[in-house]
C-alpha cells in the first residue's frame, strides 16, 4: 500500500487527525498500531483514544514498536545499546588500534559510524592508514557484536521490515531522521500495511525545509503528501506572522506586543527574569499549564529556572534529563566507588557520610570529622573507627573494587544500592517525595548498566569499563505534564505540542544552533574511513533540523512569545546571540538597525536590578553594654605580656582571641605551628643538654649540635603529619634553623649561661604571678641567661627579630615584662632582652652597656635607659589592664594586626592587603 | 556597493594582493572592511563556482563577542546585497577566534592527533586547579628527588605562591612561543672561579704596590684584610660544589678595602675592591645560573605532570588547541594543504596582539591569501604574551614586497574633530609615540546625543597635586574630583549616565572610583572584580558552611553568630563562650542554652532564627542544594542579621550562591568540599575581571577596565587613575629569548648567609628589557583608552607635578606632552591641577540617585526551600500492575510509581521467560506464519531458554494445536491492545487472542506453568478489565476463556454483559482511589511468590525472607 504523508504545522490538528484516523481504523476492525514520539505521548494518546476506541489500538514509540516486533520475530540476539554497546565499541577501538584507552568522544565516533555504514566494510578498505584502522575497528566491532550475539538496530529495522506489525500503522509527529525508519516505514508499506506518517512541515516555509528532503524521498518512493491548514486565524496577527515570514526573508513590519524580548546579564538574571514573566502571565489569569518554558538543553537550566520559578510560586514540571553525577544517589554512588578505588581519603569518605544515603547520624559524622580534623592525613580504614554503622557500605564497595562485573559482583552492588536508597527513606515501606524520585530513576539506571554489563556475559566486563560509562549516564524522571503545572522542557518538545504561551530562552551561541558533534566527522581520516565505509554525511542536517525545532518551537505560542538570551555571563563576560535570535528580530527590522522602532521591546535584565529583602544592619563590634559582660572583665585579674601586646595591636583581637577562644577543630600546620615546633624542639634541647653542661661552648658544639638534632626529631614526631607541599617544606626548613641556632650559641653572650628554659611565672610551676598595678602578670620565657650584668630575658623568634627601634615603636612589652618579672623572682638585676631570629640569624633587643658579645650599637644602652624601657613597660601593662578591665574593646585595624585575625571576617573593620 | 568606503578603505577591501596588511588606525572603520571583504570574497568564489563559498574565507577574530559581531554584520551585508540563502548559512562560515578556530580542527582531526574528540576545553577555576595540582606534585617530587633539591627547597620556602606564579607564567610563555620546556637553556654566568682567580692576580699585582703607600690606620687595615684575603683565594677555589664554592667567593665580599686615603691609595683600593666585585657578581651569576637550572627543572616537571593530568581527564587547555593545530600541520601537511585550499583567503583582525605560536597556526592555511588587519599602537595584551612585533614584520615585508601590499586607514569615524586633533598633539608628543605616531583624520563622526560648548576644550585633564592631599588618600581625592566633574557634565545636561564610562587601568583600585561615584549619586554598574573574596558577604557564607558542615567547629560557629546571618551582640558572644563546658563543649551546643546561658531577648531570638535555619538545612542534607541553602538562610537570617546592609550586599550573596552552583554540578554536594573548591578558587582562578558592559539604558556609569574596553565606544570617557605606575614588579624567574631559543634568567638569591646579595647581571639585563616592554605598553594601554571617546574624554591621575616625572606613569606624561606641546594643545586640552582642599564633599542633600531607573527593577521574592513533592498517583496503569497493586501495594508503588531498579539475571527455567515464548509463539500462529522447529527455536532463543524449555514449548504449541482451540488461535486477532478509562483513570493491556461474532466477543488467555487454579478464582479480576474493555467498545456480551496450555488444555470460562460493567468499574475505582489516597501498604510478611523477585524487597521494604541476613539499619 502507498505511503501517505499528511503535513502542517503546529495547531493544524496534526495529533488529533492521527488519533482521529486510528480509532475510525479501529472501528473498522483493523489492528493498528499508533506510533508516538515518547512514552508520555503515548499515554497521553491512550487517554484520549480510551473513549472512542478502548480496544484494538496498540500506541508505542518507533522504537519500543521495533523491539517488540524483534522480540516476537528475532532470532534472540540482542539490540546492541546502551553500556554493553560502548564497552564493545572502546574494545573494537583498541583491538583495531586506533585508541589505547578510548574516550567517550572517541566511542560516540565510532558509534555514530556503526549508524551509518550500510555493510560490512571489505578487506581492501582496511589499510594499515588511520582511516583503514578506523574501518578496521568498524568491522571489528561487527564481529565483537556477532560474538556476543548482538544485534544493530540498523539491521533488526531492515529485517523486521517484511512483516508489518498491524494492517494499519499511523506514526504521529515523524521527525527522526535515521534513514532505517524511513526504509522500515516504506517496508511496511509495501508489505501491504498502510501506513500513514504525520509531520511538521509546509511547502515553502524555510523554518521547515530541513526536512524537505524526507518528504522528497518519500514522494519519490510513491508516497502521497497532504497538507493540513487548520488556517491560522486562531493567532493573532504577529504570531501568525512568524508562521509564514520566519526565515522567509520578508520586509519587516512593527510588532504589536504580542512578542517581547529581553536581554539578561548572566544565567540566574535569566532563570528570574523568565520566572517573573510567567508568574505574571499567571497573575493575569492564564492557566499555569498553558505556559512552556524552552531551551535548546534545559538539563544545563534546571536549576536556577526550578529556583526562580519556585521564589515566585509557580509550579513546575521538568522534562530534562540529567547527568546521574548530578543525581544526589547517582552521586553518592560514584562518591562510595571512589571511596574504595581512592583507598578510603578523609575527602570522599566525608562526603559520603554527609550525604543522606550513608545513613550515620550527623552528630556522629560531626565528632568523627573533628577527630579526622585534628589527626590531619589520616586514610583507609583507620578513618572508621567511629563509624561503625558505615562500615556495611564501605566494606562492601572496598570488597568489590576492582572485580569484573559478575553476577554476584552485580547483585552485592545492587544490595549496596539498595541500602542507600533505604538510609534515604527512612522507616518502614517509606513512599519517598519526588526527590526521591529522582533517586529510584539513578537507582534504575544504575541496575540497567549492571544488567547491561551482564549481558556481555558474567565477569565480562572491568570495573573500570563498567563505571567509566557508568559515569556519563543520563537519567531523566518519568515526564509529565500535570494541570496547573508549567512545562520547563526542551525546544524541540515544545515544537511538538501547542502552548498559549512560549517562553523560549537561552537564545545565545553556544546554545543553539547546538553545533560542534558534525565538525567530528569531517576530519581527514574520519572523512576517508567513511568515504571507503561508503557512508554519505551531511554535516549541515543537524543545523538545520535545530532550525526547524526553533521555529515549530515559536510557532506552537498561540497567544504570546517570548524570547530571552543571556548579553554576558553571569562573570560579566559578553556572550554572543544565537543567530536565530538576530533572525527573528529581522521580522520586525532592516538588518542591522538594532533600535528600529517595530522591534519589540527589549528588556534589560541586570544582575543588580534583582534586589533581595533588604534592611538591617550589621552589629557593630567591640562594644560590650550588658553589665554582666562588663563585669566579667572587671574581674580579668591575670594578664600575660602576649596578651598585653594582642591587646594592644587590637583590644577587640584580643576580646575575640583571649574571652571568646573559638578554635577550628583542624590541627594546622602553618608559620604559627612551625614557631612552636622550633620552641618545643628547644627547650627539649636545654633540657637535655643542661643534664651535660651549663652552656654550649666552641668545643662542645659538635656535640650539642647532635643533641638538637634528636631534640628536633622528637619534637617533631608529636605534631600531626604535613600534607602540603608548604607544610611539608615549611617544617623542614625548622630543622636548620634549630641546629643553627644552637651553633649560634656556642659564642652567642660568651659570659651567660641559660639558667631557665621556659620560665614560666604564674602558672601552674609554683612560681607566682607578678602583681602590676592590681594586676597578676603571668607569662613563660623561652630562656633566662644569667651572667656578671644579671639576667638577660631571650626570647625565639621565627621570622626577624625586633630592634631597640622597632620595640619602641610598636611598643612592645613582651621581654621587658619578662625582665621585670623574672628579675623580681629571682632577685638579679636585668641586664637585658634579645629576641633571637631563627629565620636569619640575628639577635636584637636591648642589653646593658658592657655586656660582653657582639651586638648592634643601637641596642646597647645605658642603665638609666634600660630602666626606663622596664618601668615604661609596667606602665603600659597597667594601663591595658585598666582598659581590659573597662570593657573598651573597639577594634583597632592596621595590616599587622589583621592579618591572622580571627575576627577579620566579621569584626567590619579588617584592613586585608 | 562601494559607497561610502573612502579610499584607503576602498584600497583595503578590494585590492587583490596575495598578502595585505592594512594598519588601522582607531575608529577607523576597519570592521566595515573586513565585512565588506568577506562578503565580495564569498560572492567571488561563488561565482567562481567553488562548491562551498560561504567556508571558502577564514576570518579570525579576537574575541568571541567580535566573533558574533562579525557575524551578524556580514549576514546584514548578504541580506543587503539580496543574498537570504546565504545569510542564512553565516553560522557556518568560518568566523571565529583563534582559539574557536583551532578547537575545530582538533575537533575534526583528533584521531590523527591521538586526542578523544569529546575532548574538554579547561576554562578556570579548573585550570588554575588542575595546574596548581601538576605544580603540587612536580614541586613535592622536586623537593624530594631533584639532583637540585636543595635549591627547589629553599625557591619553595621563600613563598611557594611565587614560584608557583612564575612557573606557570614561564610555560605559557614557552608555549606562547612555541618552546617546549626541554628546550629552554640557562643564561650562562661568567663563573665566579675566573673572577676569583683574577682577584688572586690583582693582589698579587697590587698588594707590593699596596705595601709600599704611606702607613696609616685604614692602609694597614685594608692591608691586613688583603693578606687575609689572598690566603683564603686557594681554599676558595679548591672547593667542589660549585654552591659552596659561590657562596665563599660571594663572602669575599666583606673584604672590600676602606677608601680614605691618598689618592694613589685610593686608586690601587678603588682597583681592588672592583675585582672583588667582580668576584661578588659573579658568585651571585653563579647561584642564579644554579637556581635557573633548579626552576627549569621544576617547570619541566610541572610541565609533564600537568600534561599527564590532562590526558588522563580528556582536557585540553586553551594553548594545546593551537599546539595541536601546530603539530597537525608539521605532521601532516597534507591536510593543513587541504584545508589551506578550501581557502580563498584568510582574514585576521587585531593582529597586533597575535604571538608567534598563533602566526604558525594560519601561515600554512594561507596560500590563496592573507589580509591582517591591525594597529600596532593599541596592542595591548603583552602580559597574555601577545607580539606586536609579529605585525611590525609583517607590514615592513609588505612594504618591501611586490606581490603584497600594505594599506593605512588613517580617517577615524568615532571621535569628534577636535578630539581627534588633541589625540594627535598628544600622542605625537615625544613623551608618547613621537615621530611613530599614525596620525589620524576626521571623518564624519557621529551624533551621540552629547552637547558641548563651543570652543570648550574637549579633553580635560584632572590633576591632584599629591603633596596637597592627606598621605594615602590622594586616590580617594582624585576619585572624588573625577566623580563630582561627571556629575557636573550630567547635571548641566552635557550628557547622561548612559553616555559615560569609567576606565580603570588595574581592577584592584576600581572600587575607589566605584564608591565614589556612588557617593556622587550616580547609579553604577562595574564588572565583578577580584574584590569578592575580600567582601563581608563571602565571609559570612563560608561560616555558614563551615558550621553546616560541622557545627562542633567553634570558630566557624564564632564567624556565624558574629557575621551578617548571626548577628548577635558582643554580649551574647562572651556569655556563650563562658556557658561552654560540661555538657555543652562549644559555642553551639551553648547558644541551645539560650537563655540558661544568659541571653538578652533580643539575642534570644536571634540564636533561636540561627538554629533553626540551620537545623532545617542540617536536616535536610544532601536535599536541599548548596545554592539554595545560602539563598535561604540569607532569607531567613540575612536581615535580622545586617548581612544584607550595603547595596551590593545581595549581589554578592547570590555571586556565592552560583559558586555553589557552579560547583553542585560537578557531582559534589558537601559543604566541607565546598569550602575546600573556594580556598582553591580564591589561589587558584586568575581572571581578567570582566566588563559589566552589555546592557544599554540602564541609566548607569559603567565602569571597566581598559582591557575590557577595548573594540568598544562611548560619547564620553574618563580614564581614571593615571598616577599608577605602569612598570611591574618583576618575577625573579624571567624567559629571555635568545636567537631562536629561549633562556632561564634568575635574580638569584636576595640574601647570601645572611647579606644582601644584588640581582645577578643576566636578570637586571632582562628586567631593564622587560621594563622598556612594559612602558610602551602602557602608553599603548592609554592611547587605547583615550581612543575610546567619542566626544569628550576626562583623564584623572595624581602625582607631584613639581617632582620628577616617575617612569611609566601616565599622568607625568600628559603633563610632559602639555609642557612640550605647549601653544598647539592649549585650546583642545585644559589641565587643572587641585589639592584635596579644592574637593569638597558631597552635599548630601542633592538628589541621590541622577536619573531614574527603567522599571524592569523588581524585589526577588524571598526564596523559601522547595517542599518536596509528593509522586503523583499515575494516570494510566497496566492491567499486570494493577494486578500487583492488589497483592501488595507497596511492591506497586516502588516499580511502577517510584520505578526503583531492578536486576534481572537470566535464570534456567524462568516462568515468566517460558510465558512469553508461549505467548510468542501463539502470536505467530495467529499471524499466519509457519511456526516449525526451526521458528520454535528463535523464539526460544528470543526468551533465553534452554533446551529442555524449548522441548517443554514445542510439547504446549503442540497440545493447542492438537486441542479443540488450535483452529481458533488461527482465526482470532492475537495480542489485542485496550485502553480502558476508568474513574479518572486510564487501565491498559494487552489481550492474547480476541474473537468477534457480531456483537458477541471471546476471549483466550493462555496460561502456563504447573499450578492451576481450577476454580479460577484468580483470573477474575483479569477476566473482569478484559471484559469491561470490550463492553465499552461496543460488544454486549464477553466470554472469557482462561487456557491452561500445559494442563491439556483445560479452562476456566467467564461470561460477561453490560449489567457487569458497573461492578467492574467500581472495583478499579477503588484501586484509583486508594493510589490517590498514596496507600501503600507492604504485606503483613514474607510471600514468596511476590517478595522474592520484587526488587525492594530488604532495601525499602522491610519485609524479608525470614532467613535474610538484613543489613543493620
Ligand atoms: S580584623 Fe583587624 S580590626 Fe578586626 S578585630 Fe581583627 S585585628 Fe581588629
Amino acid at each position: 500500500m502507498p505511503l501517505e504523508v499528511i503535513s502542517g504545522l503546529p495547531g493544524d490538528g496534526l495529533s488529533q487527525k492521527t488519533r482521529d484516523m486510528a480509532a475510525l481504523a479501529a472501528a473498522r476492525g483493523r489492528s493498528v498500531s499508533l506510533v508516538v514520539p515518547t512514552a508520555a505521548d503515548a499515554v497521553d494518546a491512550r487517554r484520549s483514544l480510551s473513549g472512542d476506541a478502548p480496544v484494538g489500538v496498540r500506541v508505542a514509540t518507533l522504537e519500543g514498536l521495533i523491539q517488540a516486533e524483534w522480540a516476537l520475530t528475532g532470532d534472540g540476539r540482542r539490540i546492541a545499546g546502551g553500556l554493553a554497546r560502548d564497552v564493545l565499541l572502546a574494545r573494537a577501538l583498541v583491538s583495531a588500534d586506533v585508541a589505547e584507552s578510548p574516550g567517550r568522544g572517541m566511542v560516540g565516533l565510532l558509534g555514530m559510524l556503526v549508524d551509518r555504514a550500510e555493510a560490512r566494510p571489505e578487506g581492501a578498505a582496511m589499510g594499515g592508514d588511520l582511516p583503514g584502522r578506523i574501518v578496521a575497528a568498524v568491522d571489528a566491532y561487527r564481529t565483537l557484536l556477532s560474538s556476543f550475539r548482538m544485534i544493530e538496530m540498523r539491521e533488526v529495522c531492515a529485517m523486521i521490515a517484511t512483516a508489518p506489525p498491524s494492517a494499519v500503522i499511523i506514526v504521529d509527529g515523524y521527525s527522526d531522521l535515521r534513514s532505517e525508519y524511513e526504509l522500515l516505514l516504506q517496508g511496511w508499506s509495501a508489505a501491504g500495511a498502510d501506513v500513514f506518517v504525520s509531520l511538521l512541515w509546509r511547502p515553502d516555509t524555510p523554518g521547515t525545509a530541513a526536512v524537505t528532503p524526507m518528504i522528497e524521498r518519500l514522494r519519490a518512493a510513491g508516497a502521497t503528501v497532504s497538507l493540513l491548514e487548520a488556517g491560522d486565524s486562531a493567532w493573532g496577527a504577529e504570531l501568525t506572522r512568524i508562521r509564514s515570514e520566519l526565515f522567509a526573508g520578508a520586509s519587516p513590519r512593527p510588532g504589536s506586543g504580542t512578542v517581547a524580548l529581553a536581554v539578561a546579564e548572566g544565567e540566574e538574571s535569566e532563570a528570574r527574569h523568565i520566572a517573573s514573566v510567567v508568574a505574571g502571565l499567571i497573575s493575569s489569569g492564564a492557566p499555569p499549564d498553558t505556559i512552556a518554558v524552552a531551551f535548546a538543553d534545559p538539563s544545563r537550566r534546571i536549576e536556577w529556572m526550578r529556583r526562580a520559578l519556585h521564589d515566585e510560586g509557580v509550579q513546575v514540571d521538568v522534562e530534562a534529563s540529567r547527568a546521574v553525577g548530578e543525581t544526589a544517589l547517582g552521586a553518592a554512588l560514584l562518591r562510595l566507588q571512589a571511596c574504595a578505588a581512592n583507598g578510603l581519603t578523609r575527602e570522599d569518605v566525608g562526603a559520603l557520610l554527609r550525604t543522606p544515603f550513608a545513613g550515620v547520624a550527623m552528630e556522629k559524622v560531626d565528632e568523627a570529622d573533628v577527630a579526622w580534623r585534628k589527626a590531619g592525613p589520616v586514610r583507609g580504614h583507620a578513618l572508621l573507627r567511629h563509624l561503625r554503622q558505615i562500615d556495611s557500605l564501605l566494606d562492601g564497595a572496598v570488597e568489590l573494587r576492582g572485580l569484573p562485573i559478575g553476577v554476584a559482583q552485580a547483585r552485592k552492588w545492587k544490595k549496596l544500592a539498595d541500602r542507600m536508597l533505604a538510609n534515604a527513606n527512612p522507616g518502614p515501606a517509606p513512599v519517598p517525595s519526588d526527590d526521591g524520585e529522582l533517586d529510584a530513576s539513578a537507582h534504575r539506571s544504575f541496575c540497567r548498566c549492571l544488567q547491561e554489563a551482564l549481558e556481555l556475559g558474567d565477569g565480562e566486563v572491568g570495573a573500570d569499563e563498567f563505571w567509566e560509562r557508568f559515569s556519563g549516564v543520563r537519567v531523566a524522571v518519568q515526564s509529565r505534564r500535570r494541570p496547573g503545572r508549567t512545562l520547563l522542557t526542551s525546544v524541540d518538545a515544545v515544537g511538538s505540542g501547542e502552548f498559549d504561551h512560549v517562553i523560549i530562552g537561552g537564545l545565545n551561541a553556544i546554545e543553539i544552533p547546538r553545533r560542534g558533534s558534525e565538525d567530528r566527522l569531517e576530519g581527514d581520516s574520519i572523512a576517508r574511513a567513511m568515504g571507503r565505509l561508503r557512508i554519505k554525511s551531511d554535516p549541515e542536517e543537524h543545523a538545520r533540523m535545530e532550525r526547524r525545532a526553533f521555529y515549530l518551537a515559536t510557532v506552537s505560542a498561540r497567544k504570546s512569545l517570548t524570547l530571552t538570551r543571556q548579553g554576558t555571563s553571569d562573570e560579566g563576560l559578553p556572550v554572543r546571540e544565537s543567530v536565530f535570535w538576530d533572525e527573528f528580530l529581522d521580522l520586525y527590522r532592516v538588518p542591522g538597525e538594532t533600535r528600529a522602532p517595530g522591534v519589540p521591546p527589549l528588556v534589560s535584565v541586570v544582575t543588580a536590578d534583582i534586589r533581595g529583602a533588604g534592611g538591617g544592619t550589621r552589629v557593630p563590634r567591640g562594644r560590650l553594654l550588658d553589665g554582666r559582660s562588663l563585669k566579667q572583665l572587671q574581674g580579668v585579674s591575670e594578664v600575660s605580656p602576649s596578651q598585653i601586646e594582642s591587646y594592644l595591636s587590637c583590644p577587640y583581637k584580643w576580646f575575640v582571641q583571649q574571652k571568646i577562644r573559638a578554635k577550628a577543630p583542624d590541627e594546622a600546620v602553618d608559620r604559627a605551628a612551625a614557631g612552636l615546633l622550633a620552641h618545643d624542639a628547644l627547650a627539649r634541647f636545654y633540657r637535655e643538654w643542661r643534664t651535660r653542661a651549663q652552656r654550649v661552648t666552641p668545643d662542645s658544639v659538635e656535640a650539642a649540635v647532635q643533641v638538637a638534632s634528636d631534640a628536633m626529631i622528637a619534637a617533631a614526631r608529636a605534631l600531626r603529619q604535613p600534607e602540603t607541599l608548604e607544610e611539608i617544606v615549611l617544617l623542614e626548613s625548622v630543622g636548620p634553623c634549630v641546629v643553627s641556632l644552637v651553633e649560634r650559641d656556642a659564642v652567642f653572650l660568651p659570659e651567660y649561661v641559660p639558667q631557665h628554659v621556659e620560665w614560666e611565672f604564674g602558672g601552674s610551676t609554683g612560681v607566682p604571678a607578678i602583681d602590676v598595678g592590681g594586676v597578676s602578670l603571668k607569662g613563660r620565657a623561652d630562656r633566662i641567661d644569667v651572667g656578671p650584668e644579671g639576667l638577660i630575658v631571650v626570647d625565639y623568634k621565627r621570622t626577624t627579630a625586633s630592634p631597640l627601634k622597632h620595640i619602641e615603636r610598636d611598643g612592645l612589652v613582651q621581654l621587658q615584662l619578662y625582665a621585670v618579672a623574672a628579675s623580681r623572682v629571682l632577685g638579679i638585676p636585668v641586664a637585658g632582652g634579645l629576641y633571637r631570629s631563627l629565620k636569619d640569624g640575628s639577635d636584637r633587643g636591648f642589653v646593658l652597656k658592657g655586656v660582653a658579645g657582639s651586638f648592634k650599637q643601637a641596642d646597647v644602652v645605658e642603665r638609666g635607659r634600660l630602666d626606663e624601657l622596664l618601668e615604661s613597660a609596667v606602665e603600659r601593662a597597667r594601663d591595658v589592664a585598666t582598659a581590659m578591665r573597662e570593657g573598651r574593646i573597639e577594634p583597632t585595624p592596621s595590616a599587622d594586626a589583621c592579618r591572622y585575625c580571627a575576627a577579620s571576617g566579621f569584626c567590619s573593620k579588617a584592613v586585608t592587603a | 556597493m562601494r559607497t561610502g568606503f573612502n579610499a584607503g578603505q576602498r584600497e583595503a577591501v578590494e585590492s587583490r594582493a596575495g598578502r595585505i596588511v592594512v594598519s588601522a588606525g582607531a575608529g577607523s572603520g576597519k570592521t566595515r572592511v573586513l565585512v565588506q571583504r568577506f562578503v565580495d570574497r564569498v560572492l567571488e568564489e561563488e561565482a567562481s563556482g567553488r562548491a562551498d563559498p560561504m567556508r571558502s574565507v577564514l576570518l579570525i577574530t579576537f574575541t568571541d563577542k567580535a566573533a558574533g559581531e562579525l557575524t551578524e554584520r556580514v549576514r546584514e551585508a548578504f541580506l543587503d546585497a539580496g543574498r537570504p540563502g546565504l545569510a542564512r548559512e553565516v553560522d557556518r562560515a568560518w568566523i571565529s577566534t583563534i582559539h574557536g578556530f583551532c578547537a575545530r580542527i582538533v575537533r575534526r582531526h583528533a584521531l590523527e592527533l591521538g586526542v578523544d574528540p569529546g575532548f574538554g576545553v579547561l576554562a578556570d577555576p579548573q585550570t588554575g586547579l588542575a595546574r596548581n595540582a601538576a605544580f603540587e606534585r612536580a614541586a613535592t617530587a622536586g623537593v624530594r628527588t631533584s639532583i637540585h633539591a636543595g635549591v627547589i627547597a629553599e625557591l619553595v620556602e621563600e613563598g611557594v605562591a611565587d614560584l608557583r606564579k612564575s612557573v606557570l607564567d614561564g610555560y605559557d610563555k614557552a608555549r606562547s612561543k612555541g618552546a617546549a620546556t626541554a628546550d629552554i637553556g640557562i643564561a650562562p654566568g661568567t663563573g665566579y672561579r675566573r673572577a676569583v682567580f683574577q682577584l688572586s692576580e690583582v693582589l698579587d699585582r697590587l698588594m707590593p704596590q699596596y705595601r709600599q703607600l704611606p702607613e696609616t690606620a685604614t692602609v694597614s687595615a685594608n692591608l691586613a684584610g688583603y693578606v687575609e684575603l689572598r690566603a683564603a683565594i686557594p681554599g676558595i677555589l679548591g672547593i667542589e660544589s660549585a654552591r659552596e664554592g659561590a657562596t665563599a667567593a660571594f663572602a669575599l665580599g666583606s673584604c672590600k678595602g676602606d677608601v680614605r686615603g691618598g689618592e694613589e691609595m685610593k686608586a690601587l683600593t678603588r682597583q681592588i675592591n672592583a675585582a672583588l666585585e667582580t668576584v661578588v657578581q659573579s658568585a651571585v651569576d653563579s647561584l642564579a645560573a644554579e637556581r635557573a637550572e633548579a626552576w627549569r627543572d621544576l617547570l619541566m616537571a610541572f610541565s609533564e605532570e600537568y600534561e599527564r593530568g590532562k590526558a588522563r581527564d580528556g582536557v585540553l587547555d586553551f594553548e594545546d588547541l593551537q599546539l595541536l593545530v601546530r603539530r597537525l600541520w608539521a605532521e601532516r601537511p597534507d591536510i593543513a594543504g587541504r584545508l589551506g585550499d578550501s581557502f580563498a583567503e584568510v582574514m585576521v583582525d587585531e593582529f597586533q596582539d597575535t604571538n608567534l605560536l598563533q602566526l604558525q597556526v594560519i601561515e600554512p592555511v594561507s596560500k590563496a591569501g592573507q589580509c591582517v588587519v591591525g594597529d600596532a599602537q593599541q596592542s595591548i595584551y603583552r602580559f597574555r604574551d601577545a607580539d606586536v612585533t609579529v605585525l611590525d614584520g609583517k607590514r615592513r615585508h609588505a612594504e618591501a614586497a611586490d606581490a603584497e601590499q600594505s594599506c593605512r586607514l588613517t580617517v577615524n569615524y568615532r571621535s569628534d574633530a577636535q578630539l581627534l586633533a588633541a589625540f594627535n598633539e598628544l600622542f605625537g608628543a615625544p613623551a608618547f609615540f613621537g615621530d611613530d605616531y599614525l596620525t589620524l583624520e576626521s571623518g564624519a563622526s557621529r551624533d551621540s546625543g552629547v552637547t558641548w560648548a563651543e570652543g570648550e576644550p574637549r579633553v580635560e585633564a584632572i590633576v591632584v597635586d599629591k603633596t596637597r592631599c592627606p598621605a594615602k588618600d590622594w586616590r580617594g581625592v582624585e576619585a572624588r574630583a573625577l566623580a563630582q566633574r561627571l556629575r557636573a557634565m550630567v547635571t548641566d545636561g552635557s550628557a547622561t549616565p548612559d553616555d559615560i564610562v569609567v576606565l580603570a587601568r588595574a581592577s584592584t583600585t576600581m572600587p575607589i572610583y566605584v564608591d565614589a561615584l556612588k557617593a556622587a549619586g550616580f547609579d553604577v554598574i562595574a564588572a565583578s572584580s577580584g574584590g569578592f573574596y575580600a567582601t563581608p558577604e563571602y565571609a559570612d557564607v563560608r561560616a555558614l558552611l563551615r558550621v553546616l558542615a560541622n557545627p562542633l567547629d567553634d570558630e566557624g560557629v564564632l564567624a556565624l553568630l558574629a557575621g551578617g546571618f548571626g548577628g548577635l551582640s558582643d554580649d551574647a558572644l562572651l556569655a556563650l563562650s563562658l556557658a561552654r563546658g560540661g555538657e555543652c563543649p562549644g559555642l553551639w551546643s551553648a547558644l541551645g542554652q539560650g537563655a540558661d546561658a544568659g541571653l538578652a531577648p533580643a539575642d534570644l531570638a536571634r540564636a533561636e532564627a540561627i538554629r533553626a535555619t540551620v537545623g532545617v538545612l542540617r536536616d535536610r542534607r544532601g536535599r536541599v542544594g548548596l545554592a539554595d541553602a545560602i539563598l535561604y538562610a540569607t532569607a531567613e537570617l540575612g536581615p535580622g542579621g545586617g548581612l544584607l546592609e550595603r547595596p551590593e550586599s545581595w549581589v554578592n550573596v547570590r555571586k556565592a550562591a552560583r559558586l555553589a552552583s557552579e560547583f553542585e554540578r560537578t557531582g559534589a554536594s558537601d559543604p566541607g568540599g565546598f569550602l575546600r573548591h573556594l580556598d582553591d578558587r580564591e589561589t587558584f582562578v586568575r581572571r581578567e575581571p570582566a566588563a559589566a558592559l552589555a546592557v544599554e539604558g540602564s541609566g548607569a556609569v559603567r565602569v571597566m577596565t581598559v582591557h575590557a574596553a577595548k573594540g568598544l565606544e562611548f560619547p564620553v570617557v574618563a580614564v581614571a587613575d593615571l598616577g599608577h605606575g605602569a612598570v611591574n614588579a618583576h618575577a625573579a624567574f624571567l624567559l629571555g629569548a635568545e636567537g631562536d631559543g629561549l633562556v632561564v634568567v634568575a635574580r638569584g638569591p636576595r640574601s647570601v648567609e645572611g647579606v644582601k646579595a644584588a640581582p645577578s647581571h643576566a636578570w637586571s639585563a632582562s628586567v631593564d628589557e622587560e621594563k622598556r616592554l612594559d612602558l610602551e605598553e602602557a602608553k599603548r594601554v592609554f592611547y587605547v583608552a583615550c581612543t575610546r571617546a567619542e566626544q569628550a574624554l576626562v583623564l584623572a591621575g595624581s602625582t607631584d607635578p613639581e617632582g620628577t616625572p616617575r617612569e611609566g606613569t601616565a599622568i607625568d606624561w600628559v603633563l610632559e606632552a602639555a609642557r612640550h606641546q605647549g601653544e598647539r594643545l592649549a585650546g583642545l586640552m585644559s589641565v587643572a591641577i587641585i589639592g584635596a582642599e579644592d574637593v569638597p564633599d558631597f552635599d548630601p542633600l542633592l538628589p541621590g540617585r541622577l536619573r531614574d531607573r527603567p522599571s524592569c527593577t523588581r524585589d526577588a521574592p524571598r526564596p523559601l526551600l522547595r517542599e518536596p513533592g509528593a509522586i503523583p498517583p499515575p494516570e494510566e496503569v497496566s492491567y499486570t500492575a494493577l494486578a500487583v497493586f492488589e497483592r501488595c501495594a507497596y511492591r506497586f508503588f516502588a516499580e511502577r510509581m517510584l520505578r526503583v531498579g531492578s536486576l534481572d539475571v537470566p535464570k534456567a527455567e524462568d516462568p515468566l521467560a517460558f510465558g512469553s515464548a508461549l505467548h510468542a509463539a501463539l502470536e505467530l500462529i495467529a499471524r499466519g506464519e509457519t511456526v516449525d522447529a526451526a521458528r520454535l527455536g528463535r523464539v526460544a532463543a528470543s526468551n533465553h531458554l534452554d533446551g529442555r524449555s524449548l522441548e517443554r514449548l514445542s510439547c504446549a504449541v503442540d497440545a493447542v494445536r492438537a486441542s479443540g482451540i488450535g483452529p481458533l488461535v488461527a482465526s482470532g486477532r492475537p495480542e489485542v491492545p485496550f485502553a480502558v478509562r476508568v474513574d479518572g483513570g486510564v487501565v491498559r493491556g494487552t489481550m492474547d487472542l480476541v474473537l468477534r461474532s457480531g456483537d458477541e466477543a471471546t476471549v483466550l488467555d493462555y496460561k502456563t506453568g504447573t499450578t492451576w487454579d481450577t476454580t479460577g478464582a484468580r483470573y477474575e479480576a483479569q477476566a473482569e478489565i478484559y471484559a469491561l474493555a470490550l463492553l465499552e467498545s461496543g460488544v454486549s456480551s464477553v466470554r472469557m476463556r482462561f487456557i491452561h496450555v500445559e494442563a491439556g488444555c483445560e479452562e476456566v470460562d467467564y461470561e460477561f454483559t453490560a449489567a457487569d460493567r458497573a461492578r467492574v468499574v467500581g472495583r478499579i475505582g477503588r484501586a484509583f482511589e486508594a493510589m490517590r489516597a498514596a496507600q501503600y501498604p507492604p504485606l503483613p510478611a514474607y510471600d514468596p511468590s511476590l517478595c522474592a523477585d520484587c526488587p525492594v524487597s530488604g532495601g525499602l521494604c522491610p519485609v524479608v525472607h525470614p532467613h535474610a541476613r538484613r543489613l543493620p539499619r
